[in-house]
């Protein structure tokens, strides 16, 4: 039963992760076929995760309805409003003019837009009460910050301009365009490296059998 | 049913929903609770129909139709995955992960190494001196002074990550140059930060005032 | 010095609503990475075909949604075939359904003759590398369930190389998909262009320096830019969504600066004395 449970799968990342190597460097019309054929089922499976994901959320909050536990009305306002959507949907369609549409643009779409802004405040509050110049270090960042946020608003254009020539490039735009042509794009850069260089031996780590947590517990 | 479909009510709807959730802002409460959940499940909901009627019909419905029965495999394999909610069989759902996995990790390598390893690295090593050697003034140009700050910065910064080596004497500085790049780096992406984030209240706001409120107080 | 944090809530929403109410008009300047963008759609003769990818959710729509107005409104002016679609996130299948049928009824042009919303399909690299092999067989019919080879807007679109030029939509990621995947497959063929949130702005610029992509449409601010690029107000009788938030946006950034200054003195006058006393 190890053998099905842990080494088979172990097994197919190991030859199939070869494979997806192996037609990257062999150009001929059976590697482009497997390729083709691997995405074609990458694809296919990839919406029945989508389905599994709805189905653990749905198994969540029906257990919750089902045991009474605290904030069971809530969820099954979560469960009506999935109800709702998923009838809408495959009653009518989902094009332009449905009430499929109609819900998403009025509904749902207002409710996502609201949901992320509210970071927005939380950072204004975060910037009174803990961005400060402890040390140099977050000197730098702060003046960073601040050139950066004035040099992007039409203000800080504003002050470019009026700025005689010969000293233009100290304008406030300049400067942040230098900070992020310069400094900000060597260090994603580098970051990007990393993580490109982490990601590849990671790659080969679960493809040689030595990472197998994506198998999860027994 | 004649409520859903109209624009006015639409609008409506959106701006009682949107304060409703603004609402956490003053402090949690249950309007703010119950329009949380009704946007997961409306997410939900959107999510299986997005499914059905983009990826499982033409891919798989339309493809049986058409008698292209090969479909059935990453089908039956995508079936297979849903053995996760039974604890006896859970192991099964390795499989179809193990060939996602596989796939995804075999075909990233080449690609990582081609696209995001040696292009960026090429365009890091550039010519560094492209002025007019015989003017002492002008031997190097603003484009040669930017890509020796870039070089200089790629390398310290991933010098400052290299934790396998002690980083004394020399090295130090090189670390500590890295510091400053990943410093001013920060500022510039909690500007932008700022930027994006205030940019979805700014959108909200212009809702509630020029599309909700606009015909009573002039502004549409 | 502590407050509640409410009351700076409130300073905000007055520091946005007070520009709407009482436009400043502030004017928007070009820069070179939103231009990066603008000039090669500028540059495709009539008929050519623009791939135009809406790879984000609805939580970032007030910030996205006008760069895709924008550039959809571009496209249409110079009478240009455009395809849409998504592979990362699936909101983006009816985000594209909502926004280019808006766009299109401003210039009243047809669906499946001169646009079309593929719509969604699911896999990421898997998408980009299967359009890069056979759009058909990867998008076998597009969003209102039509089969592709009945529209006279994909006749000559087989392949991502049959496209004069793409761009990327996205609040995450995905663009390095299309640069990993689908630039650097065909590199003399494939031309990206990309359209982000201002968080994830200053991570695309790797690419840019590299010539991975074209440009950035960064933010509101970028896409104010390209409202101005293509001359939206005086087109359509106003500002457009995106330059109309520029006022708001300065106020804004000016109060947050401020907190941060003032924050910054409390600390090293009324709190430090605090501290020394404690």
């Amino acid at each position: 039963m190890d053998f099905l449970k842990r080494r088979v799968p172990t097994l197919i990342v190991l030859i199939v992760g070869f494979l997806m190597i192996g037609t990257f460097f062999v150009p001929m019309e059976a590697s482009e076929a497997l390729s083709k054929g691997a995405t074609k089922w990458i694809r296919l499976i990839a919406a029945f995760t989508l389905i599994i994901g709805i189905s653990s959320l749905l198994r969540a909050h029906v257990r919750k309805i089902y045991n009474m536990s605290a904030g069971w009305g809530y969820s099954l306002t979560l469960i009506i409003a999935f109800l709702t959507m998923t009838i809408l949907g495959f009653a009518k369609g989902i094009e332009d003019g449905t009430y499929f549409m109609w819900a998403f643009n009025n509904i749902q779409f207002p409710l996502a837009a609201t949901t992320f802004s509210l970071t927005a405040f939380f950072i204004c509050s975060a910037s009174y009460r803990a961005f400060r110049a402890r040390n140099i270090e977050a000197t730098i960042m702060l003046v960073a910050a601040i050139i950066v946020m004035v040099g992007r608003i039409p203000f800080g254009e504003m002050l470019t301009d009026a700025l005689p020539q010969n000293i233009k490039f100290l304008g406030l735009d300049n400067m942040t365009s230098f900070i992020l042509d310069v400094f900000n794009m060597s260090a994603r850069r580098a970051v990007l490296l990393g993580v490109a260089l982490g990601g590849i031996a990671t790659s080969l780590r679960i493809i040689l059998g030595i990472e197998r947590s994506y198998q999860g517990k027994d | 049913m004649a409520l859903i479909g109209n624009e006015t009510i639409g609008i409506w709807i959106a701006a009682i929903l949107t304060l409703a959730i603004y609402s956490f802002l003053y402090k949690d409460n249950p309007a703010y609770k119950f329009a949380e959940h009704i946007f997961v499940g409306m997410t939900a909901g959107y999510t299986l129909c997005i499914a059905y009627y983009n990826v499982l019909q033409p891919n798989l419905i339309n493809e049986l139709s058409e008698h292209n029965y090969w479909v059935l495999i990453p089908a039956f394999l995508g079936l297979l995955m849903f053995s996760r909610f039974f604890s006896n069989i859970a192991w099964i759902s390795r499989i179809p992960i193990s060939f996602v996995i596989g796939v995804g990790a075999g075909i990233s390598i080449p690609y990582s190494v081609q696209g995001s390893l040696m292009k960026q690295s090429s365009s890091t090593i550039t010519p560094l001196i492209t002025g007019n050697m015989s003017d002492i003034w002008h031997i190097f140009t603003f484009a040669d002074i930017s890509n020796i700050l870039i070089l200089l910065g790629v390398v310290s910064v991933l010098f400052y990550f290299f934790f396998s080596i002690e980083q004394n004497k020399g090295l130090k500085y090189l670390s500590k140059i890295g510091i400053i790049y990943l410093m001013i780096f920060f500022g510039a992406s909690f500007g932008y930060t700022v930027m994006g984030r205030v940019s979805l209240v700014i959108g909200r706001i212009r809702f509630l005032l020029v599309d909700w409120l606009g015909p009573f107080i002039g502004l549409s | 010095m502590k407050f509640d944090r409410r009351i700076i809530y409130l300073f905000v929403v007055i520091a946005i609503a007070l520009p709407i109410i009482f436009p400043l008009n502030l004017k928007v300047k070009t820069t070179k990475e939103v231009l990066g963008v603008y000039d090669p759609i500028e540059k495709l003769p009539e008929g050519s075909k623009v791939l135009l990818v809406y790879d984000y959710e609805p939580s970032s729509g007030p910030e996205l949604d006008p760069m895709a107005s924008a550039v959809l409104s571009h496209c249409f002016e110079k009478k240009l075939k455009v395809v849409g679609m998504c592979m990362w996130i699936n909101t983006g299948a009816a985000i594209a359904e909502k926004n280019m049928t808006q766009v299109a009824k401003m210039y009243n042009k047809v669906n499946g003759t001169d646009y079309v919303n593929l719509g969604y399909k699911s896999g990421g690299y898997a998408v980009v590398l299967g359009m890069g092999d056979n759009i058909r067989e990867t998008y076998p019919m597009d969003y209102h369930r039509r089969k592709l080879d009945e529209l006279p807007v994909m006749k000559g679109i087989n392949q991502l190389r049959d496209f004069d030029y793409i761009v990327v939509i996205h609040d995450d990621s995905s663009v390095f998909s299309w640069i990993n995947y689908g630039y650097e497959r065909y590199p003399d063929r494939v031309r990206i262009g990309t359209g982000c949130t201002a968080v994830m702005a200053t991570g695309n610029y790797p690419p840019l320096q590299a010539k991975q992509i074209t440009g950035i449409i960064g933010g509101l601010k970028g896409a104010s830019e390209y409202e101005k690029l293509i001359d939206y107000k005086r087109k359509h009788g106003k500002s457009g969504p995106a330059t109309a938030g520029m006022d708001s946006q300065s106020v804004i950034h000016m109060f947050i600066i401020l907190l941060i200054v003032l924050g910054n003195i409390m600390y090293f006058t009324v709190d430090k004395k605090k501290r020394n006393n404690d």
